[in-house]
């Protein structure tokens, strides 16, 4: 039937609704940007496989130490001083050992008496000077001397700290049924109109991210695969026998420093700014513990913000923008370097630090993260290890990578189909641990309030 | 407390509930940030329950005097320049230690400890102080050494009535302990040494559960399981007499199944009633 007019878009759209084509962005935004939150990955690409769900690695221990003077029972300001020791310095000295004092004076050790496991100690002074003490003084045994014709002196035992974390078991899952896998819908993602590409796509990056984040902030898990009365075990029972067993959790780099290394604060973070004395204090720290030259300072934007206004307002600062190299392997981080007080240090910004949804509540997006750079460690006996390593279990799924496997399922799977219901289901599974050794040089500085 | 132009400047009657480090006098203080050591080897975590990283502890810090009622900046000076304080000392708890044991001492005669002392007296980080701060969790606290002595005894009091306890023990009480327990072993010496060591390591537990009216329910709860009497469906959480469902064990309870198997029995009717039948059938 016709009628008479113009042929206007109302027209047109009056007369079915499906006859006007839409006009859609193929391309989805990513907001989020998720798919940035690989920074301990990056920096953790260093990989060693394990043969069991708990590892462990020894540190030595010091060969020199201080000793705390608890109170002084006799001869301070003249040159034989007899102190007692703190317990917890107790059973490190030994006769002939040479000290030196807080005054500066040298002394030897005459006796050592030891009762309830707290030494009296008798120093004699070797130049004949008169030696000042007072409870709480330090003292260092940096020598010893001995007599002609001397008999061996007591033997010192140096031990080893054990330190340990466990590994966890990652997956994530997809699946999709045979009426929406036949659809396609308006949008591409990796040129694909289909929504399970959308969907893997995503799936992969969200996997990613969860290891990185507990890798950062994990906390390793009381129970282990092998204990026989768990206390924590896997409450996704849904069919098939599976479910129920025990769970591990691995810890991460912040709950290692908590444990292990240094956990500082700048003196004004309340008002979140940061001195240079702040800075002073943990070169200090790391200095006293023995800790490496180079470091890699990094964290969020707003805790880099706040070193940023102090070390770039300082007249000769040197600051130098540089790409991050590890391993001598350039990586997509641009940092900032700085030499002060004998350190290097590299500041870089970790994109995971200021996710909203991750540990913002938290003082981990709060703090600067002081690692050595280059992530390596010396090991007794010459040579290096990685500082931060991940510690897996290598692939047994079919298809995957050695550290990811990927198991497919479902009658339409194209991979694997198996079974009777219509769909596709493709689960990632992953066993993954971190790994950080000589934790004692890592630190955490609260720099945000 | 030395007061400068724009740091310590707390009212009177504040500075004079300050307790001064007498000279040659011993503070320590006790960290209470310590982690559960979680390692795998029980030893280990006997010989050191808790693991303590070392942490900075604020040396200065906003306070509101409780006496005057105004915010005021405290803490312990570095440098100063024209009577105006420009940094502050740092403290790292277990700074010097190679392993920290999460105590640290302060001593009087030392001037820098005792500026340490007066500062960490005030700290909103430390258990007790007199100017809490609401966001602030405290980190430390002075050991006092009148109670910590008073625990000790009392420790070992708990562990004196234990072993007491154990001596009276026969066969069938080391059964059903270990049964309320849910332990699989059925060999009554190597059940002695299993309950034996958990009133060592555990006495405060092992005494709740001695005394707990629940453990023979438990017990008889275990054994009607082990003969069949009962059936537990670990997935569903279904408890079953035959082929009828008695009770569902909740998902947040399944750890503790016998637990809350035994509630269930203390406190419905048709509890009781199963529990009776279960107790005639033990008996057959």
């Amino acid at each position: 039937m016709s009628t008479i007019g113009n042929i206007t878009k109302s027209y047109v759209s009056a007369l079915d609704p499906l006859l006007d084509t839409r006009e859609i962005n193929r391309l989805v935004t990513d907001v989020y940007n998720d798919d940035m939150l690989t920074d301990i990955l990056g920096w953790a690409d260093r990989k060693l496989p394990t043969t069991q769900p708990f590892y462990s690695t020894y540190i030595n221990s010091s060969l020199f130490n201080l000793v705390t003077v608890n109170s002084v029972t006799s001869g301070s300001g003249t040159t034989t001083v007899i102190v007692v020791l703190t317990a917890a310095t107790s059973g490190q000295i030994k006769v002939q050992d040479e000290v030196k004092l807080t005054d500066n004076t040298v002394g030897i050790v005459y006796a050592v008496s030891t009762t309830s496991g707290i030494d009296t100690v008798t120093i004699k002074s070797v130049a004949g000077a008169d030696m000042t003490v007072t409870g709480s003084d330090r003292l260092a045994i940096f020598s010893v001397a001995m007599g002609e014709r001397a008999d061996a002196p007591a033997n010192e035992r140096f031990g080893v700290t054990r330190y340990f974390n466990k590994y966890q078991i990652f997956p994530i899952t997809s699946e999709i049924t045979d009426v929406q896998n036949a659809s396609t819908v308006e949008i591409t993602v990796d040129g694909s109109n289909k929504y399970i590409v959308k969907d893997h796509y995503e799936k992969t990056v969200k996997l990613k991210g969860m290891i990185n984040a507990a890798f950062i902030g994990g906390d390793m898990s009381v129970t282990s695969f092998s204990d026989s009365s768990p206390y924590l075990t896997d409450q996704n029972i849904v069919s098939g026998g599976g479910g129920g067993g025990n769970v591990q959790t691995t810890r991460g780099v912040d709950k290692y420093i908590e444990l292990y290394g240094i956990s500082a604060a700048a003196a004004s973070y309340a008002t979140s700014t940061v001195s240079l004395a702040d800075l002073a204090a943990m070169l200090d720290f790391l200095t006293a513990a023995r800790a490496p030259l180079d470091y890699l300072v990094a964290g969020g934007k707003a805790a880099r913000r706040a070193y940023d206004n102090l070390l770039k307002n300082l007249g000769s600062s040197g600051v130098t923008s540089a790409r991050m190299v590890i391993d001598g392997r350039e990586i997509d981080y641009t940092v900032d370097k700085v030499t002060y007080g004998g350190y290097n240090l590299n500041f870089a910004t970790m994109p995971i630090l200021d996710h909203p949804s991750l540990f913002s509540q938290v003082i981990i997006s709060k703090s600067m993260y002081w690692l050595p750079y280059n992530k390596q460690v010396k090991v007794l006996g010459g040579g290096y290890d990685p500082a931060i390593r991940v510690r897996y279990v290598p692939n047994q799924a079919k298809y995957g990578n050695d550290l990811i496997g990927e198991v497919h399922g479902g009658a339409l799977s194209p991979v694997n189909p198996n079974g009777y219901v219509q769909e596709w289901k493709t689960v990632w599974n992953t066993i993954q641990g971190l790994e950080c050794l000589g934790v004692q040089h890592f630190g955490r500085q609260r720099i945000l309030a | 407390m030395l007061k400068y132009k724009n740091l310590n400047n707390i009212s009177d009657e504040l500075a004079k509930e300050i307790p001064k480090l007498e000279l040659g006098q011993e503070v320590v203080f006790q960290m209470l940030n310590g982690h559960p050591n979680n390692d795998n080897d029980r030893n280990e975590r006997e010989r050191q329950p808790f693991l303590y990283g070392k942490t900075q502890l604020q040396t200065k810090f906003r306070i509101r005097d409780p006496k005057s009622g105004n915010s005021v900046d405290v803490g312990v000076p570095m440098a100063v320049e024209n009577d105006t304080v420009t940094s502050y000392r740092p403290f790292l708890a277990g700074q010097d230690d190679g392993v920290f044991n999460g105590k640290f001492s302060l001593f009087g005669g030392n001037q820098i400890h005792e500026e340490l002392y007066e500062i960490f007296w005030l700290s909103p980080e430390r258990e007790g102080s007199p100017c809490p701060d609401l966001r602030v969790k405290p980190v430390f606290k002075i050991v006092n050494h009148k109670e910590e002595a008073t625990k000790a005894i009392n420790k070992v009091d708990i562990l004196r009535k234990a072993l007491e306890d154990l001596k009276t023990m026969e066969d069938v009480h080391y059964a059903n302990f270990g049964a309320s327990q849910n332990w699989s072993e059925t060999d009554i010496e190597f059940l002695k040494a299993k309950v034996s060591e958990f009133a060592r390591s555990h006495p405060d537990k092992f005494l709740a559960i001695r005394e707990d009216k629940a453990t023979s329910i438990k017990a008889n709860v275990k054994k009607a399981i082990d003969k069949q009497i009962l059936t537990y469906d670990a997935i569903t959480g279904d408890v079953l007499t035959g082929d009828s469902v008695v009770m569902k064990v909740a998902k947040d309870h399944k750890a503790d199944y016998l637990g809350a198997i035994a509630r269930w029995i203390g406190e419905s009717k048709n509890g009781k009633q199963v529990y009776d039948g279960i107790l005639k059938q033990l008996e057959n």
